[in-house]
């Protein structure tokens, strides 16, 4: 077995094997939960940012009560968010009317859609990682199986995953062979690979994985698998999965129209 | 009509590339026999044996499973009689957890979810690696993928076992656990391997393939004995 890497893409289906109120839910209620969650937070207006703050809430208290590390979703969030700064790079050109002053540092909108951009990208990517790291993603393929997404769509989800580790294992054997006997070959560039060995590194982990690929198939078709996969455990959607999917359904729609932040400052300014 | 029946006609088969991988191979293997596949690399011994389960077919040539042919139409029948043991047990746990691998057989067979239940827990006692059922498949250790992988296919409940190498990265314990266990299957048992230790102590008769064709076909201390069979084997050097 080879050593856990930066990114292990087995580690959130690892954290999937806790036992915790959260992890017990049945996969539909958090799959529909966590779609209401990103749709929300995405219709949130670009310029107030205060009022994505109560929305730190869900993923915080999730990732809480579920007990899941934080070393493993910084890291993730860490790859997702560079893209999300892409984006949200060309509001700060398009946009420079100074919308803000504070401290004397006058804010343009760009900033303020920049930083709402990223702010929304952390919380919805974090959701969607709580939701894979407190179901697992065979758990929630079967949630969205059951719930009548098509079988096709559900086997390509499940199959990206699991070639994912065929892949990563590919190339993590791969490197090792180069490294192994790469000692010296490039005085001063002893990290990264020259060009022309990348090119045919790729083009050989590509082979690789595609024999390995049908290897694998092989072995399902051996096993009568047709196509579909199908589930040997039944969901049970239990009182508990309601009382959640309702009450966060009811927060959600309540902090994204209600606006707490407003009130509160309401209530603050009220006091004084 | 016996399910445990394996046979081969003049089987011949070439691959895309050209190769002559499989030359007029004939061969019957009847009800609870235990049958080593021999020979060196490139013998044809994994091609043969992807034979049995349908996934090459012959272009001339019969290959027929429990008494029937072994065609597009029987498929689902002959490959729920025969459990095909892959040889890099990698390729065959792809689920989240061994009791789900397991389960996905029977699964597919249709068999009642209870019932799939009891096979899981029947097919893993058997191989002995019940506690490991809720580990995923690939932190496991060489010899427990390679028990996690025979209990994928024990749970189909097969009459036939096709093993593709099963000793292969297993350490000396590991190994000797195999062979107690591959002793005590009662199933008709196909093994191709280079392992003839393993040959001697599980299997009663040998088929020597040697460049797409049988060599010999025999009792193994006979077929052991024979001095053709020792130089293809590269016996003694």
């Amino acid at each position: 077995m080879s050593g856990r890497h930066w990114i292990d893409p087995g580690e959130l289906d690892e954290l999937a094997r806790i036992d915790s109120p959260v992890h017990r839910l049945d996969p539909r209620a958090k799959i529909l939960v966590t779609a209401l969650y990103i749709l929300v937070v995405m219709s949130v207006s670009p310029d107030r940012i205060a009022a994505l703050m109560p929305f730190v809430l869900f993923p915080s208290l999730g990732f809480g009560i579920a007990g899941i590390p934080v070393t493993p979703i910084v890291r993730r969030l860490a790859i997702a968010l560079p893209f999300a700064a892409m984006i949200g790079a060309l509001n700060l050109v398009v946009d420079r009317e100074i919308v803000l002053s504070v401290c004397g540092i006058g804010l343009t909108g760009g900033v303020i859609s920049f930083a709402s951009i990223l702010i929304r990208a952390v919380l919805t990517v974090s959701a969607a990682l709580l939701l894979v790291s407190v179901t697992g993603t065979h758990r929630i393929g079967a949630g969205l199986a059951v719930m009548g997404v098509p079988g096709i769509f559900v086997t390509q989800v499940l199959f990206l995953v699991r070639y994912l580790f065929v892949i990563s294992d590919e190339a993590v054997s791969m490197r090792r062979a180069v490294d192994l006997r790469s000692a010296g070959y490039h005085p001063g560039r002893s990290r990264g690979l020259p060009l022309r060995l990348f090119g045919s590194l790729m083009g050989s982990l590509l082979v690789r994985s595609l024999d390995r690929a049908v290897r694998v198939h092989r072995a399902m078709r051996a096993r009568g698998f047709t196509g579909d996969v199908r589930y040997a455990g039944i969901l049970r959607f239990r009182s508990m999965d309601w009382v959640f999917l309702g009450s966060c359904a009811a927060v959600l729609i309540a902090l994204r129209w209600a606006d707490p932040t407003q009130w509160l400052g309401g209530v603050i300014a009220g006091v004084r | 009509m016996s399910h445990h029946l394996v046979e081969m006609r003049d089987v011949w088969f070439v691959y895309p590339d050209g190769t002559e991988a499989l030359r007029g191979v004939s061969f019957r293997i009847t009800h609870g026999e235990s049958v080593a596949l021999v020979g060196g690399n490139g013998a044809g011994k994994s091609t043969l044996l992807l034979h049995l389960i349908g996934i090459l077919r012959p272009v001339r040539g019969e290959v027929r499973v429990g008494d029937v042919p072994v065609v597009d139409a029987t498929l689902s029948q002959v490959r729920r009689a025969v459990g095909y043991v892959f040889q890099d047990p990698d390729d065959q746990l792809f689920m989240p957890t061994v009791r789900e691998d397991v389960a996905f057989g029977p699964v597919n067979m249709g068999v009642p979810s209870e019932d799939v239940e009891r096979r899981v827990r029947d097919a893993l006692e058997e191989v002995r690696i019940g506690h490991l059922a809720d580990r995923p498949p690939y932190r496991l250790s060489a010899g427990e993928k390679r028990a996690a992988a025979i209990a994928t296919v024990l749970s189909m409940t097969p009459d036939v076992l096709v093993m593709d190498e099963p000793s292969a990265n297993l350490d000396p314990r590991a190994r000797r656990r195999l062979i107690g266990l591959l002793r005590g299957f009662r199933h008709t048992k196909i093994l191709a391997t280079h392992d003839l230790e393993l040959v001697r102590a599980a299997c009663e008769r040998v088929i020597v393939l040697d460049r797409g064709g049988i060599l010999a076909d025999g009792v193994t201390s006979a077929v052991f004995a024979d001095g053709a069979v020792r130089e293809a084997l590269g016996i003694d050097g």
